[in-house]
């Protein structure tokens, strides 16, 4: 529970006591930022603001808030701003009422207040006093250090902040009191306190502005006592204005830092990071930039740790990414590098956890693109402000989509989130149906991957209708296209002279723009053996006649991450010399090894759906009779 | 680190790419003058190809080709452009030298292995019977189209001499012997065309 007190006077009716005009704009206007969440998330519900009040009004309010049958205070914070005044070894603050020559009677003493929370004992306390002679609270602290408790582990702590010092009058502007307005020019983040923490504290509050301004005969003072703990006055709002802190701290925080990770690496680590919230992004680049960083990290103990906290960071800086599966991917691309050390419980643990999370983001996203679909049923091309480009690209946005929330089934056990995702699939199948039917075709080998996983998860959930139709649409795209579909890596630059190549129908005039052999037709074909569809695909056959298809087959998949896989074989038909039907190809279809484990398959997965030149078979071949699932 | 002078940043890296893309492009030119299109691919993984649905095909494996060009620092420094096409005529002719070498090669190796061959001095034959014997062994092919598609003959430029010597001055017997036994070739491939294509379902039948 956090706590404020905020009491501002302007009025006094004492004629020797001058009226003020800005302590209460002072008071109300620290009460209104400490209020904020995002400032300081004082519980408004507890918390008290007074304006000119009489000094029973105060004992009232201070007894309405401090009372212990209200519960504990974490954090305790008063502020005053007012006439002050050193009097008879006390610190006086001077209430509406007050009358100068009996102030110890009509005056409210910091020994009072200190003496109250030696009572209520918070965990901290912090006292603000902008008046003259502030400085002066030093002579009260005898009350606060009688209290028995100071020393014991977990004791309050108190700092102690006075805009002037005891012989000093404090200062005002047109802005208000020159301490107050400098206290809110901290915590409201015009004024730079640091940037390591999340929170402030009074006391570099304090230091801060006792260096930073340029004071005319007005120095404030600030104390702290008896500071065990970490103070949290405010929440610091320069905490994540410095890009870099997040990755910076991870870098600290590892086991390794910074014996082993150089300047260079960290330059190249913070221009992965830093590239995950941009419109441009390409998954390979982020892995090749975190892996040269983590390059003399050694494998499994000490890497581990630090991808658990990197992926952390990445995920939030990936949330102000234009791509809502942003996360999605960020997180994916560092999950699937534990694959090689997934023999450490570790690893699998960790990977685990960035399944999960993986999996939650996917939802999200999904979650986020269809609420724009029913507002707008083009939002799959609106967001992305491609134009024509979308022709090339709009088919495969579709399958990604697809697919990845297809995949959910294999990143987490969680039942409830499955069937989250499985309703999505759904709704954006139908959508797909609706609006993009045209779209749902076979412009790149990329997609191959996506079709794979989105076939075997139909298949495997008994949607067997829906996985031929996916089927019957590519394939018929592809047939029409005489198998001629751009190669998974088609630069950005000859995407154009691709659609006009196929929009004249002149594919065969581009070969170096065409991925040959491709494993598109080889998911379909594999797929099409499964659902026993040889009928309807065999009289088509005909039409990609010395046409040449393949699938790369791992040894296993601990490097299927990796740019270039090197461990396994390519298998190579050609139509019409190797294969003339479903049945030929099935018959020849070679042994595909299975991953070791539920969390292995996983990133397999993922793998392909973010290196979309290798596909994982074992989905299509496995998963449909033992539906793989996370532990 | 060595220091540079007004470093062109990422240019370098754009440069080298559209130089690789130049000569790769010029590199499958020269590539398809022997080869089809349909029969260059492209592998992203493995070391190893091979063709489950025909076990008779020996499974290939990933030979690597490597050439070197160099360029003098006198020739930038004197802005001497005619290295640019030397370079690129350099490359493009190691890398097209490599792969004369592996594909005349791996035809040897598949001729040895299936006896393919004719030996004019081991079987003491002519060159015009050992030409007959050649293309007695040889199977033609057939086209998208179902045009017959002729062998083509790659052939030292002193054998080619004696090849044409062999046509030009070849008896009237011989050339009837030539044209039968091309025609009865040509009449195989189509023959075995039309058996293959029969194995797909309704070949050529719209639907």
């Amino acid at each position: 529970m956090r706590v404020l007190i905020c009491i501002g006077c302007d009025e006094y009716q004492d004629p020797l006591l001058e009226s003020l005009s800005g302590a209460e704009r002072d008071a109300r206007r620290v009460y209104e930022a400490l209020l904020r969440q995002d400032l300081g998330d004082y519980d408004a519900s507890r918390s008290i603001l007074l304006r000119s009040p009489t000094l029973a009004e105060v004992r009232r309010a201070l007894l309405s808030v401090l009372h212990p049958s209200l519960g504990k205070i974490d954090c305790l914070t008063f502020f005053f701003a007012g006439h002050g005044n050193v009097h008879a070894g006390s610190f006086y603050m001077l209430m509406k009422d007050t009358a100068v020559e009996a102030q110890s009677l009509t005056a409210y003493s910091l020994s009072d207040l200190f003496r109250a929370v030696n009572d209520v004992a918070p965990g901290q306390t912090n006292l603000i006093i902008d008046a003259c002679r502030s400085g002066g609270l030093i002579k009260d602290l005898g009350a606060l250090l009688a209290s028995d408790r100071l020393g014991e582990a977990h004791s309050p702590g108190v700092t102690l902040l006075g805009t002037a010092a005891m012989d000093q009058y404090a200062s005002e502007t047109s802005e208000g009191g020159s301490g107050t307005v400098a206290i809110l020019d901290c915590i409201e983040g015009r004024e730079f306190v640091q940037d390591h923490s999340p929170t402030l504290d009074l006391l570099e509050i304090g230091r801060r502005i006792a260096s930073a301004r340029k004071w005319v005969d007005q120095n404030p003072v600030v104390w702290g006592l008896n500071l065990l703990d970490l103070s949290r006055f405010c929440k610091n709002p320069r905490f994540s204005a410095d890009p870099t802190r997040e990755v910076t701290a991870v870098l600290r925080e590892a086991p390794v830092y910074p014996q082993r990770i150089s300047r260079q690496h960290y330059e190249s680590l913070w221009r992965a990071y830093a590239s995950v919230s941009e419109s441009r992004w390409d998954a390979r680049e982020f892995t090749e930039g975190v892996q040269a960083a983590l390059a003399d990290v050694s494998g499994g103990g000490d890497l581990v740790p630090i991808l658990g906290r990197l992926v952390q960071v990445v995920a939030i800086r990936a949330h102000e990414s234009p791509d809502a599966f942003r996360a999605a991917q960020a997180r994916a691309a560092i999950a699937v590098s534990l694959l090689p050390h997934l023999h450490r419980s570790e690893a699998v643990q960790a990977a685990n956890v960035m399944l999960s999370s993986i999996a939650d983001d996917v939802v999200g996203a999904t979650r986020l693109l269809i609420d724009d679909l029913k507002k707008d049923e083009f939002a799959l091309l609106r967001g992305s402000r491609g134009g024509l480009l979308d022709l090339y690209h709009l088919p495969q946005r579709i399958s990604s989509i697809l697919a990845w929330s297809a995949a959910v089934q294999f990143l987490t056990a969680d039942e409830q989130l499955i069937a989250q995702a499985e309703g999505q699939l759904g709704f954006l199948l139908q959508a797909s149906e609706r609006t993009y039917a045209g779209s749902m075709i076979t412009v790149s080998d990329s997609q191959a991957p996506s079709v794979c996983v989105l076939i075997s998860v139909l298949i495997a959930t008994g949607r067997n209708e829906l996985a031929e139709e996916i089927l019957g649409r590519h394939f018929h795209s592809i047939i029409q296209s005489r198998l001629r579909i751009a190669r998974c890596d088609l630069a950005p630059a000859l995407v154009l002279d691709f659609l006009l190549a196929k929009a004249e129908g002149r594919l065969e005039s581009i070969p170096d723009l065409l991925e040959q052999p491709g494993e598109m037709l080889t998911v379909l074909l594999v797929a099409a053996a499964i659902l026993k569809l040889q009928d309807a695909l065999d009289p088509s056959f005909w039409k990609i006649d010395r046409c040449s298809f393949a699938a790369f087959v791992p040894d296993s998949y601990q490097d299927f991450h990796r740019k270039i896989i090197e461990s396994g074989r390519n298998y190579l038909w050609q139509v019409g010399f190797d294969v003339f039907n479903v049945a030929e190809f099935s018959k020849s279809w070679p042994e595909v090894p299975q991953p070791a484990t539920r969390t292995e398959a996983a990133l397999a997965v993922l793998s392909s759906l973010l290196y979309p030149d290798r596909i994982p078979w074992f989905a299509l071949t496995k998963f449909n009779a033992e539906p793989y699932r996370t532990a | 680190m060595e220091v540079g002078y007004f470093v062109q940043g990422d240019a370098d890296t754009a440069f080298a790419r559209s130089l690789g893309n130049l000569v790769g492009k010029k590199n499958r030119e020269a590539i398809g003058q022997f080869l089809s299109s349909r029969n260059i691919h492209r592998f992203k993984h493995g070391k190893q190809w091979t063709h489950p649905g025909s076990p008779l095909i020996e499974p290939g494996e990933f030979q690597q080709h490597s050439t070197s060009a160099e360029t003098r620092f006198e020739d930038i420094a004197s802005h001497n452009l005619s290295v640019v096409t030397e370079f690129i005529a350099q490359i493009t002719s190691g890398l097209h030298a490599e792969f004369m070498k592996t594909m005349y090669a791996t035809v040897t190796e598949a001729c040895d292995r299936s006896g393919n061959t004719v030996d004019m001095k081991r079987d003491n034959k002519t060159l015009p019977e050992s030409v007959y014997l050649m293309l007695e062994k040889l199977e033609f092919g057939v086209d998208d189209d179902g045009n017959v598609s002729l062998p083509q003959i790659h052939a030292h430029p002193d054998m080619v001499r004696r090849l044409i010597e062999v046509e030009r001055d070849a008896t009237p017997e011989f050339q009837a012997r030539i044209k039968a036994l091309i025609e009865q070739k040509s009449e195989d491939a189509r023959a075995k065309e039309s058996q293959r294509r029969a194995k797909f379902v309704n070949y050529g039948a719209s639907q």
